[in-house]
């Protein structure tokens, strides 16, 4: 037993060793690697923010993308680029050139509206800490609000609410969408209470098995 | 979809003058399709135009754009437009509206006549992989014959610019121009790419057969235009009754490359392919053939409009709205267009055009196309049971039955949700704002409509899939949706059925909530009530109007039509038939809406792919329908269909048949169709009443009704006559 363990530590060293005089190659071949996909990660998330900033959602996606399957687990590059995929697929009118439309048809609109969902829910789902599952989860609701669905959106705003009781976005939120499930014919600006439950109606049902 | 676009323009001429010009256009149109042999099923089917402008699609399946014809001496790639003026013509040049050939084959045809001659127009498009995978190539052939005494010069102008004059269409991907079109050395550029091509023509004998001299061609003056201009002109010296050819040939994608030009075929053989392909299109379709050759142009323009609007994508075929401003995808109009080609019976199509709505699945399951069009699920499961049932293949229902439970599941949990919420109208779906149709936030009618024929349609798929736990599941959602539309109706203060539960919006998914969701019965009262509101609002015209008196639909009626039908009212099937048959094209294609007195669609171009689609479905259904658990036969024809119709090779859920009504004598009835496993019923129609069955299984039970065993094959029917209403 004695005469084992000295050679699993000292496989272990040379392991240790090995790796530690490859690591400046292997540092190499990932920098190689990077400079072969194209610009760097903080390039790309300049490129990511200017694209933003001036409403070029289809710039937004075009390196949001190669952005995230550069940091695949960083919640804030997934929400950025979930929030340019739903606002190109919004769009009425393409950034560059003529008043076409960026998407040809609803094929492809729905398709980014599905991706757009996806990727926000994996921006939740990578999120460390709970202000950004709050966002991540706020913008699906707002996703299937924008689609016209608005029961899946109430479901969204409840889950932050359950979370985080006194978050001022999804408590309008919810108030909104509870008040035009109520009376669809209600003002676009209802005037929030913040005492009011917007369905008093509601029956709680055991969790279903 | 509807239109949002309202239509704005007039008739460009007074009631009186237009109506003499377009009498006069059409005689001498019909005059020369007589002339030139009008038996033949490539000659031009003259029709009256009933809209303000007289504009027809040449597309093909596969493509993502038309060809735009029209309005006048007009064609269009969407990118180009050449009009042809004939500027020697002294007086007044008449313009006769478009027409496709005589057996539904989409080449237009249409004629310019001034006092001394008369320049006739064919226009065909077909496919040419030389340029492209979804490129076509038109050609247009015009020929000018002299009518006058004397001989005299003929000068064709022929202008070219970007966008054509009067409604028309820009494609999604067509580019800004940055430079006007213009001619070069007979080729015509926009910003360095070729749009269009002038071609020499022949000259000719005269139509009798004799042989006359050539006609005198300026060669210089042929393509003498300079370069930069924007017309070109043809000029012949011609005597009486010669005549001389120019042809102008041009790709639905400008070409890079003058030198590509050559790629591009000449017009006998772009007609001869698109003849072939389209005769081919129409043959693999069930036939319908009546006494009224104009239900039988109709049935077959209306399939052409189907097929123009197949797109290709992925892999797999796509119904599109439109074959000029809807190139889009909408579950309300896909769903339609795979009914009627399921009945039409271009199964592969419909199967196909089915599998491409599934891409509409959000994770919910919900189906939905467009933001807020709530109905889309419903919509979809109702298509993919039209694809997997007519007929039944159950193969195909397993292949959509996952999606359609997913989508189930949707449903169920909306209806759930919203009792759980308390809402005011609790087990229903949610409000939707569709910014469409009804143009109202509110819970819809036709939304619940909808999501009962969805859950039917899976249990339908179900029981074709062998899954009797999904059927059972189906069914119960579809009973537990019924119910609560049920009570929703019943609190309603509302005469007959409203847009939506708050009684808010334009009718819209509330006419279907007979025919084809089934919520109600066809012979609810509330439908009756629901449909004479709607026809007179629209002024007893046999249509319905959209959101205004004075703006009729192309569609919104059918279900309105259908519904009577399967009532027993079907003189007001027919009466809607002959209403939408009088607000159609030249080229019997129908605009989804149109002005009642001006007939103007503004940007809402004919032919629409729902008009085409329900027309299908209606004339089928008034044949042979399969609504209810027999097949029926007869329901909506008058006595004079039964002097000769047939449906050969028609799906229905029993199979697919051939059916054929006879009157072999003025007091016998004969009809006789493929036998199916389930007891049919031939319907006697309006203007006879049935006094005795003389074929050995087959019984008379009322005086409308004869009833025949399954497996009965005929029915030889004695009747007597009666009075009638509403021809067919």
């Amino acid at each position: 037993m004695r005469h084992r363990g000295w050679l699993a530590a000292l496989v272990a060293l040379i392991v240790a060793v090995g790796a530690w005089g490859l690591q400046p190659r292997l540092r190499r071949m990932r920098a190689d690697t990077a400079d072969r996909l194209g610009p760097s990660v903080s390039a790309l998330a300049e490129s990511v923010d200017a694209a933003h900033a001036r409403r070029d959602w289809v710039s937004a996606v075009r390196w949001g993308m190669p952005l995230v399957r550069r940091k695949p687990r960083n919640a804030d590059a997934l929400c950025d680029l979930a929030l340019a995929i739903h606002n190109v697929s919004l769009d009425a009118t393409a950034i560059e050139g003529g008043a076409k439309p960026p998407l040809r048809n609803s094929l492809e609109r729905i398709r980014y509206d599905n991706l757009a969902i996806a990727v926000m829910d994996s921006s939740r789902a990578c999120a460390s800490n709970l202000r950004d599952w709050i966002r991540a989860e706020r913008f699906v609701g707002n996703f299937y609000e924008t689609l016209g669905l608005p029961l899946e959106a109430l479901a969204r705003y409840e889950a932050v609410l359950a979370r985080a009781p006194g978050d001022s976005a999804a408590l309008a939120r919810r108030y909104w969408v509870g008040t035009h499930l109520m009376d669809p014919g209600a003002t676009d600006f209802p005037r929030f209470e913040s005492r009011a439950d917007p369905l008093p109606n509601r029956v709680r049902r055991p969790p279903r098995r | 979809m509807n239109g949002r676009v309202p239509p704005t323009e007039n008739r460009q001429a007074s009631g009186t003058r237009a109506t003499l010009r377009c009498l006069l256009v059409l005689g001498w149109c019909a005059a020369a399709t007589r002339s030139a042999g009008a038996e033949r099923p490539d000659s031009p089917l003259v029709l009256r135009e009933h809209y303000a402008h007289s504009i027809a699609a040449l597309g093909y399946p596969g493509a993502r754009r038309a060809f735009q014809i029209g309005h006048g001496s007009q064609a269009s790639s969407g990118e180009a437009a050449v009009t042809w003026r004939l500027v020697s013509a002294p007086g007044a040049v008449f313009t006769s509206p478009v027409y496709f050939e005589r057996d539904g084959v989409p080449i237009a045809h249409w004629w310019m006549v001034s006092a001394r001659e008369s320049v006739h127009f064919e226009a065909a498009a077909a496919p040419n992989t030389a340029l492209g995978d979804s490129s076509l190539e038109l050609s247009v052939l015009a020929t000018t014959v002299w009518r006058g005494a004397e001989p005299g010069e003929s000068v064709l102008q022929i202008q070219i610019r970007a966008e054509p004059e009067g409604p028309h269409v820009v494609p999604w991907d067509a580019p800004r121009a940055v430079h006007p079109a213009v001619w070069k050395d007979g080729i015509a550029f926009r910003d360095d790419k070729v749009v269009a091509v002038l071609r020499g023509g022949e000259s000719s004998s005269d139509p009798s057969g004799a042989r006359r001299p050539a006609a005198t061609r300026d060669a210089a003056a042929l393509r003498g235009v300079a370069p930069g201009a924007r017309t070109a002109v043809w000029r012949a010296r011609l005597r009486p009754g010669e005549s001389h050819r120019c042809e102008v040939w041009m790709p639905l994608y400008p070409l890079v490359e003058a030198a590509l030009v050559s790629r591009g075929r000449t017009h006998a053989q772009v007609a001869a392919a698109a003849r072939r392909g389209w005769r081919e299109w129409i043959a693999n379709a069930a036939t319908l053939v009546t006494p009224d050759a104009q239900i039988n142009a109709a049935w077959r323009a209306a399939l052409v409009t189907l097929i123009q609007c197949q797109e290709r994508e992925d892999g797999h075929w796509v119904p599109i709205g439109s074959p000029f401003q809807y190139r889009d995808v909408w579950l309300r109009d896909g769903a339609r267009m795979v009914r009627a080609l399921a009945v039409a019976g271009l199964t592969e199509w419909a199967r196909d055009d089915a599998w491409s709505l599934t891409r509409f699945s959000l994770p919910s399951g919900a189906l939905l196309s467009q933001r807020g069009q709530l109905d889309g699920t419903g919509q979809g499961l109702w298509a993919f049971e039209q694809a997997c049932a007519l007929p039944p293949d159950r193969d195909a229902a397993r292949h959509f039955l996952p999606p359609a439970l997913r989508a189930l599941s949707w449903i169920e949990g909306q209806r759930r949700t919203t009792r759980d919420l308390g809402l005011t109208w609790p087990g229903l779906l949610p409000y939707a704002d569709p910014r469409d149709g009804e143009l109202v936030r509110a819970q819809l009618v036709g939304n619940d409509a909808w999501s009962y024929a969805g859950c039917r349609a899976v249990a339908v798929l179900a029981r074709l899939a062998g899954d009797g736990a999904a059927e059972r599941r189906a069914f119960a959602a579809a009973n537990d949706g019924r119910d609560a539309f049920e009570q929703a109706l019943g609190r309603t203060r509302h005469p007959d059925v409203p847009p939506s539960w708050q009684g808010e919006g334009n009718d819209w998914g509330n006419a279907a909530v007979g025919y084809p969701t089934g919520v109600l019965p066809p012979d609810a009262p509330r439908l009756a009530a629901l449909a004479k509101r709607i026809w007179t609002a629209a002024g007893n015209t046999g249509l319905a109007s959209y959101g205004r008196p004075d703006l009729l639909h192309g569609y919104l009626g059918s279900d309105l039509a259908q519904n009577a039908l399967l009532a027993g009212r079907p003189a007001e099937a027919r009466d809607y038939v002959r209403a939408l048959l009088a607000h159609s094209s030249s080229t019997l294609g129908q605009a989804e809406t149109f002005e009642r007195t001006s007939g103007g669609f503004g940007a809402n171009l004919p032919p629409h792919g729902t008009a085409a689609a329900t027309l299908v479905d209606l004339l089928r259904n008034m044949i042979v329908c399969d609504w209810r658990d027999s097949l029926e036969l007869g329901m909506g024809g008058g006595l004079a269909w039964w002097s000769g119709t047939r449906l050969e090779r028609a799906p229905t859920r029993f199979g697919r048949v051939t059916i054929r009504l006879e009157r072999p004598a003025s007091n016998r009835l004969h009809a006789s169709w493929t036998p199916v496993a389930t007891l049919t019923r031939v319907r006697i129609p309006d203007g006879a009443r049935a006094v005795a069955a003389l074929t050995p299984g087959t019984r008379r039970v009322t005086e409308r009704w004869i009833e025949c065993l399954p497996g009965t094959s005929e029915a030889s029917i004695v009747i007597v006559l009666e009075g009638t209403r509403g021809t067919p």
